[in-house]
C-alpha cells in the first residue's frame, strides 16, 4: 500500500466507511506510515473529549417555546381570517380593528382619556375639586392596566416589553397586573421580558404571590442573568421560604460557578 | 421533520428529544458556555419552526438542521462582539476554555486535546466537530457547506493534521 492509498483509507475510516472487520488490518498497515498512524490515534483519542448533557430544564423550555409558537401561529391565522373577511365585507369590517386585544385596548384607553379629560375640564370650569381629580386618576389607572394585560398576551416580544414598561409606571399595580407579571416571569420565552418583569415585581417581592412566583421561577430558570436577579431579590426578602429557595439554588452542583460567585459575593450569602 | 413541515407541530417534541443533546454538545464543543448553549439550542429549534416550510424532504435533514445551527452560532458571535457590555457581567465565562471545561474529566491528554481543539481556527474546528463528534458524513457536510465531497475530505484531513501539530506543541509545553 502506498502512502497515498493509505491516506485515502484513513480518510475513509474517519468517515465510517471501513467495516469493523477491516479496522485492525488497516491500523497495522498504517504502522508503516507514522504520520498517518498518529492521525489515526489522534482521531480515536478525540473520543476522550467529552461534554455533559444539557440540563433537564432545556426540554421544558423547548416545550414552552413550542406552545408559545403554536399560540402565535393560531393568532396569526385568526388575524388572517379576519383580514379576508374584512376584504369581503363592507366598510364597517374594513375599519374594524384587526387585532382586537391590543387595538381595542389602546382605542379604549384613548377614548377614556378623552372623555374623562373633557369631563374633568368642564367640571373644573364649573368649580370641581379633589374628588373629580381622584376619579380621573382612577379611570386612567384602570384603563392603563387593561392595556397592560392585553399587551402582555401579544406574541411580539417588543409588545410584551412595552407592557412591562407601562406596568413600571404604575405606582400601585393591581393584583391582576402583578399576577400577569408573575406568569410572565415564569413562562415568557424571552429573557429580556423576564428580566424586565423582575424589575417591576421587585418592589412587591414581600407580597406572598410575588415571592412564591419568584421562588418557583428561581427553581426552573436557566438564564444566568435572570437567575442572578431572582436570587438577589429573594435574598432581600425577610421570609424563611425565600432564604431557603436561595440556599437550595446556591447549593445546586450544576449551577454556573460564575452565577454562584456573583450572587454569593454581592449578597454575602453564606455558602 | 416532514410531518412538522406538513403542519403537525406536535411532532417537534420528537425532534427535541432526538436532537437537543447533540445540538447542545455541538455548541459546547465549540466553546460556548452551558447557559449560552441552551439558549442557542432554543434559538435553533425556533428557527426550525419558522423555516419548516422551506425544508425539502429529499434533502438530508441533518445537513439542513446543522446549517441553521451554524447560522444561529454565527449570529450569536456577531451579537456578542457588539454587546460586550452584557458579557462583561460574567467576566470571561463565555469566552475562555478554562471555565467551559472545568467540570469535565481531568485527564491530562483529554485536557490537552481540548485545548488543541479550542486553539484551532473556527472553520477547521467546526469541520472536526461535525465529522468526529456529530457523526456527520462528508457528503452531508459538503451539502451543508455547498462544496463537493472531495474538498471536504481534504479540508478535514488538513484540519486533523493541524490539530495534531497543535496537540504535540501543547504536550511539549506542558511537559516542559
Amino acid at each position: 500500500m502506498t502512502h497515498e492509498q493509505a491516506q485515502a483509507r484513513l480518510v475513509a475510516w474517519m468517515n465510517g466507511e471501513i467495516p469493523d472487520t477491516e479496522r485492525a488490518s488497516l491500523r497495522m498497515a498504517l504502522a508503516s506510515f507514522p504520520d498517518l498512524a498518529a492521525e489515526w490515534d489522534l482521531w480515536e483519542d478525540l473520543g476522550q473529549v467529552k461534554v455533559e448533557e444539557p440540563s433537564p430544564h432545556l426540554e421544558k423550555r423547548l416545550n414552552a417555546m413550542l406552545a408559545s409558537f403554536q399560540e402565535e401561529e393560531a393568532s396569526a391565522t385568526w388575524r388572517q381570517a379576519g383580514k379576508v373577511q374584512s376584504q369581503r365585507g363592507g366598510w364597517f369590517q374594513r375599519i374594524w380593528p384587526m387585532q382586537p386585544a391590543l387595538g381595542m385596548s389602546l382605542a379604549m384607553m384613548c377614548l377614556c382619556v378623552g372623555l374623562v379629560g373633557g369631563w374633568y375640564a368642564g367640571y373644573q370650569r364649573a368649580g370641581g375639586g379633589d374628588e373629580a381629580l381622584q376619579a380621573v386618576r382612577r379611570e386612567l389607572k384602570d384603563t392603563r392596566e387593561l392595556a397592560i394585560l392585553a399587551m402582555l398576551q401579544q406574541p411580539a416580544v417588543g409588545d410584551r416589553l412595552q407592557a412591562v414598561n407601562y406596568a413600571e409606571g404604575l405606582s400601585t399595580p393591581d393584583a391582576m397586573v402583578l399576577e400577569a407579571l408573575s406568569r410572565t416571569l415564569l413562562y415568557d420565552t424571552s429573557v429580556n421580558v423576564r428580566l424586565a418583569a423582575i424589575g417591576v415585581l421587585a418592589p412587591h417581592r414581600n407580597e406572598v404571590p410575588v415571592r412564591t412566583a419568584m421562588q418557583s421561577a428561581l427553581q426552573q430558570e436557566t438564564s444566568p442573568l435572570v437567575q442572578m436577579e431572582l436570587a438577589r431579590n429573594l435574598s432581600q426578602v425577610d421570609h424563611p421560604e425565600a432564604r431557603q429557595a436561595v440556599e437550595v439554588f446556591l447549593a445546586n452542583p450544576d449551577l454556573d460557578p460564575t452565577v454562584k460567585d456573583a450572587v454569593a459575593k454581592s449578597l454575602q450569602v453564606r455558602l | 421533520m416532514a410531518q412538522v413541515a406538513g403542519g403537525d407541530l406536535d411532532q417537534m417534541s420528537v425532534l427535541f428529544q432526538r436532537y437537543q443533546t447533540p445540538l447542545y454538545q455541538f455548541f459546547r464543543r465549540q466553546g460556548q458556555s452551558p447557559a449560552v448553549s441552551e439558549d442557542l439550542v432554543q434559538d435553533v429549534f425556533y428557527r426550525v419552526l419558522r423555516a419548516r416550510e422551506t425544508y425539502r424532504g429529499t434533502a438530508p435533514f441533518r445537513a439542513w438542521f446543522y446549517q441553521i445551527a451554524r447560522n444561529v452560532r454565527v449570529d450569536y458571535l456577531r451579537r456578542s462582539m457588539r454587546e460586550t457590555a452584557v458579557d462583561d457581567e460574567f467576566g470571561d465565562t463565555f469566552t475562555t476554555d478554562e471555565h467551559i471545561h472545568q467540570d469535565l474529566e481531568d485527564l491530562d491528554q483529554a485536557r490537552v486535546l481540548r485545548q488543541a481543539l479550542a486553539a484551532m481556527p473556527e472553520r477547521k474546528r467546526e469541520l472536526v466537530v461535525l465529522s468526529r463528534f456529530q457523526g456527520m458524513k462528508y457528503r452531508e457536510i459538503a451539502e451543508m457547506m455547498g462544496c463537493d465531497v472531495n474538498t471536504i475530505k481534504v479540508r478535514i484531513h488538513r484540519s486533523v493534521q493541524e490539530l495534531r501539530q497543535t496537540f504535540l506543541a501543547l504536550t511539549e509545553r506542558s511537559a516542559g
